[in-house]
């Protein structure tokens, strides 16, 4: 076996994203070994090449990346499927069956948090998508499309729970596709996190303003944002729920005529922020809206 | 140079040396050694995942071409690539111009 082929070995082993990203690294590293060797010969050319490890710990990184990435979109996706299964089960539901009001709650905050989440993922996506993410930005959008995925498949649930009904065999089957499209996002986000724990680093949880990745995600967006979201970082926090709060305050009297009296439709306005704000306060630090408390090791 | 002080420029090089012509891997860590004299130094596997990472930013665009019996990967700046450049050179004349006018007063 020649020097070559023995650092291809090497290097094919210690490699661990598969598929097509995997076969054209491979490719391209062979033609680049031969050439370098017919100038260099075979001994130097690998010793310039750099250590198998290394470089394919750095093509795993990228992999993890792109993976992550996709599994985003698959998420958005599931979500999105889930949202039209939910439409599905609502429209075959009992016309004079009365609503429960805890489960007709729960639908409301499951569909907002759902919403919320992947919108949160989605632009995290679109502002990284330029750029060489750290482990921890990795792992923080997998925690969104996992929030996204997980509060969907509850939204169904709650659904189902507030209006009961019969649906037909094909309503059923059109239902269900929502829920076995967000299983298939599941699994490529499982898959990315698997290649993603590969990647040299330590893993905390960071702090990412959604306005600030959408400002990131502009095409032409200042180089230094990154810079500038460090130090924006804290007042865009306050920013996110301040919004969130009047939007729900907002959603809920808007709705007044729902409601019948003022008075009914302050306490929906109420009890939507009062959602919000339980969901900021619990789900911020999962889902890096705000810095949590620092664990304390022993 | 150490391949440390490389590691944060890697893509602005690369960028750099697809300015003027396309090229493939190989080429491009000849181009990058012809221009720093041969001070620059990567660890030249290192290139692939960098010029992955700049495809999927959209900043190069690549495709399989054969040349003389090879098979190579060449690669292009794309209209996003080319402002990207530009500006990395603009920021790097600022920062080492800040950086020699504190470290070039030292004897």
């Amino acid at each position: 076996m020649s020097a070559i082929d023995d650092y291809l070995a090497r290097l094919e082993a210690t490699l661990r994203v598969r598929g097509p990203l995997r076969r054209r690294f491979l490719a391209e590293c062979r033609e680049h070994l031969a050439e370098a060797a017919e100038l260099q010969g075979p001994d130097e050319a690998v010793q310039r090449f750099g250590e198998p490890a290394a470089i394919a710990a750095m093509l795993d990184a990228e992999a993890a990346t792109r993976l992550t990435l996709r599994a985003t979109l698959s998420s958005v996706a599931g979500v999105a499927a889930v949202a039209l299964s939910t439409l599905g089960l609502l429209t075959a539901s009992d016309p004079q069956a009365s609503g429960v009001t805890a489960w007709a709650v729960l639908f409301f905050g499951f569909a907002q948090a759902a919403g919320a989440c992947a919108a949160l993922a989605l632009v995290q996506a679109a502002a990284m998508r330029r750029t060489v993410p750290s482990v921890c930005d990795l792992a923080l959008l997998r925690r969104r499309d996992l929030a996204a995925l997980i509060f969907a498949g509850l939204t169904l649930l709650a659904a189902g729970g507030a209006l009961p009904g019969h649906a037909s065999a094909g309503m059923t089957l059109a239902i269900l596709a929502g829920p076995l499209i967000a299983g298939g996002a599941l699994l490529v986000l499982l898959r990315a996190g698997r290649l993603a724990r590969t990647i040299d680093g330590p893993v905390r949880r960071v702090v990412r303003p959604p306005i600030a990745d959408a400002i990131a995600a502009l095409p032409g967006a200042p180089g230094r944002i990154a810079e500038w979201r460090g130090s924006a970082a804290q007042g865009l926090t306050l920013l996110v729920p301040c919004v969130l709060l009047a939007a729900a305050l907002a959603f809920g009297w808007s709705l007044r005529d729902d409601h019948g009296t003022a008075a009914d439709a302050a306490v929906a306005a109420v009890v939507e922020a009062s959602m919000v704000l339980v969901g900021f306060a619990l789900l911020g630090p999962v889902l890096g809206l705000r810095g949590g408390r620092e664990r304390r090791h022993a | 140079m150490t391949s440390d002080y490389l590691r944060g420029h890697l893509e602005s090089l690369l960028l750099a040396v697809l300015v003027d012509q396309p090229g493939h891997g190989y080429a491009l860590v000849q181009r990058i050694a012809a221009r720093s004299g041969g001070d620059l130094a990567v660890p030249e596997g290192s290139l692939y995942p960098a010029l992955q990472r700049l495809e999927r930013a959209g900043l190069v665009t690549s495709a399989w071409d054969s040349d003389g019996g090879r098979r190579r990967r060449v690669y292009r700046l794309s209209a996003s690539g080319e402002r990207r450049v530009r500006a990395a050179a603009r920021e790097w004349k600022s920062f080492a111009g800040a950086v020699d006018r504190v470290l070039g007063g030292v004897a």
